[in-house]
């Protein structure tokens, strides 16, 4: 559409909107001050290293287990501590659905702003939010003698998993959180990862599982997400798994992301 | 200036439907706003006014029709309104863990005004609304009309041509009132055009230079406060009779019954009136208990129009000149 005389010279006066890049650093700045002053931004870090210290003190003495698994049991469940980390991505879900309840979401939506930012920025705070917590587990673990036999490189991988891990969470809670519409869905919605944990290779090595658990663990993604971590913290550089270990979390983050951009986008969208 | 190009507010045969097969929440709704003017859009609960104005700000999607704000179309040129428009809808929500200061400063941002700019202007609109003092405070610990006075800085903080005010008064004490009505006061000084909802008619009859009452999303009547109440006739006739008798002395009068035995009817020459209407109940052995007869306020024109029964009966009326 052409721009008429006096429409050109009221946007002279009017200031230019902001680039895209910088309404979602203005919205993530937001959301991170809110996260550093929410006591539950620290519970699931405490949980997590909690079930470090519980697991580590309850199934760590068995030296007969640990030479089956080839490191320290310290090393061993450390993969799991991550992962239940990474659950702080569901923060994503949490902080746009609490503003879908207080109509915060409503005023943004009324702003010459791309809704895209709107839901984009609860999502990167959320990948903020796992790395750094899974970072801080790492840290935590490798001090208290857990080992990586690929250097640093492997916990950078470890990172990069958690990450990836992490981001599907937070897909996983926008969608579930903007469907049922309310924050407190959207806190349950991860739920679902206890019964992912304990079908899994949690506590021992998969081929250690018997019967139908080994056939549930061995669909479980969770599974191929603990064994890449344990591959390059145990056992050396294992371009196979980790391959595997990238393509299903990867493969599991997309589907989410795309989900919690289709719900987003139907829940922001004008009707 | 080119109608498509003339900035206010125009909506033309606005309808909208929340599915293809429910009823319409806005049926062939048509007004103008003039620029620098300040319009009262009235009605009752579930009138259509909420969803009007959702459309106006660009969250509703027309389901047909057509609406201008401010020039622009809010379908195709939904940024182009949004950049011009203030909004402070009741059923927005604030950031409850932000400052004052923090949310009016991060609002100026992503309207694209700089960092100190947005300060200055986020200062300026604190001291305007008398909350300097708890600029830094937490929004959690506002009073609600600190919040409503809040809502209001956040819709001027851009400086726009267009600002919606949705019952900006609810909730807050007189003196407050008295406040927000001085500041919407200062807009119409200042050639801001604005559509006002409110509950309260004598916020509309104090404010409002135009009124519209809305009803079953039709407008119904359209004027000044003085147009409105001149269009239902001259004065307004109260008579208290027994409350087993309303019903009857309602029907014999022509009047309507307003409960607990008051009967209310518009007269175009009160003085001969009341004389009349009060033999013509004797006569029906009707005794009339009080009488009182005044001017119409708006609350006569609202209930005239709206009726006291469910509205989607009303049809429409002729619109004041």
């Amino acid at each position: 559409m052409n721009v008429t005389a006096s429409e050109f010279q009221e946007t002279a006066i009017l200031p230019a909107s902001p680039l895209f890049a910088t309404q979602v650093g203005i919205l993530l700045a937001r959301l991170l001050r809110q996260l550093v002053v929410a006591p539950t931004t620290y519970i699931n870090l405490a949980i997590s290293l909690f079930f470090l210290a519980v697991y580590t003190g309850a199934f760590g003495a068995s030296a007969g287990f640990e030479k089956l698994i080839g490191a320290s049991f310290l090393t061993f469940i450390l993969p799991v501590s991550i992962v239940n980390a990474s659950l702080a991505g569901s923060v994503a879900g949490q902080l746009l659905v609490t503003d879908l309840e207080t109509g915060y979401l409503r005023r943004l939506q009324a702003m010459p702003i791309s809704r895209l930012a709107i839901v984009l920025a609860p999502m990167i705070v959320g990948a903020i939010l796992v790395f750094a917590q899974a970072a801080l587990v790492l840290g935590v673990g490798m001090a208290l003698g857990a080992t990586s036999a690929t250097g640093v490189p492997g916990l950078l991988v470890v990172l990069g998993l958690s990450l990836l891990w992490g981001m599907a969470f937070a897909g996983y809670s926008v969608a579930t959180g903007l469907l049922a519409g309310n924050a407190a869905a959207a806190q349950s919605a991860t739920f679902v990862f206890f019964p992912l944990v304990f079908l899994a290779p949690t506590f021992m090595p998969r081929a250690q599982l018997q019967g139908w658990l080994q056939v549930a663990a061995s669909l479980n993604p969770t599974t191929y997400v603990l064994e890449s971590m344990r591959g390059v913290l145990i056992g050396g550089w294992n371009p196979g798994q980790l391959a595997s270990g990238f393509a299903v979390i990867g493969g599991l983050c997309l589907v989410s992301t795309l989900w919690a951009t289709r719900v987003a986008r139907r829940t922001t969208s004008r009707r | 200036m080119d109608q498509n190009h003339s900035p206010g507010i125009v909506v033309d045969d606005l309808v909208k439907r929340y599915a293809p097969d429910s009823p319409p929440a806005v049926d062939g709704l048509s007004f103008e706003v003039r620029p620098g003017e300040i319009y009262g859009l009235l009605g009752p609960n579930g009138s259509g006014k909420s969803t009007t104005i959702g459309v106006l700000a660009t969250l509703l999607l027309p389901t047909s029709g057509t609406v201008r704000v401010a020039g622009f179309d809010v379908v195709d040129r939904a940024v182009d309104v949004r950049r011009r428009i203030g909004v402070a809808l009741q059923e927005t929500g604030v950031d409850s863990a932000a400052t004052g200061r923090d949310l009016i400063a991060r609002h100026a941002r992503l309207l694209g005004i700089s960092r100190s700019e947005a300060g200055r202007r986020a200062d300026a609109l604190l001291r305007e609304f008398d909350l300097t003092d708890a600029a830094e405070k937490r929004l959690k610990a506002y009073s609600g009309g600190m919040r409503r006075r809040l809502d209001l800085a956040l819709a001027l903080v851009g400086r726009p041509s267009v600002v919606y005010l949705d019952e900006p008064t609810t909730g807050l004490d007189p003196i407050s009132r008295q406040s927000m009505w001085e500041r919407v006061e200062r807009l119409r000084a200042d050639g801001v055009t604005v559509l006002l909802t409110t509950q309260y008619l004598e916020e509309a009859d104090a404010l409002a230079d135009r009124i519209g009452i809305v009803a079953a999303g039709r407008l119904r009547i359209e004027g000044t406060a003085e147009e409105l109440k001149r269009s239902i006739g001259g004065d307004v006739l109260t008579i208290d009779v027994r409350p087993d008798l309303e019903e009857r002395a309602a029907t014999l009068l022509g009047g309507r019954g307003e409960g607990r035995g008051r009967v209310a009817l518009e007269v175009r020459d009160g003085g001969a009136a009341v004389p009349r209407n009060l033999a013509a109940l004797t006569a029906a052995g009707i005794e009339p208990l009080s009488v009182a007869l005044a001017r119409p306020t708006l609350d006569d024109v609202f209930r005239h129009v709206v009726g006291r029964h469910l509205i989607e009966k009303t049809e429409p009326q002729e619109v004041a000149a």
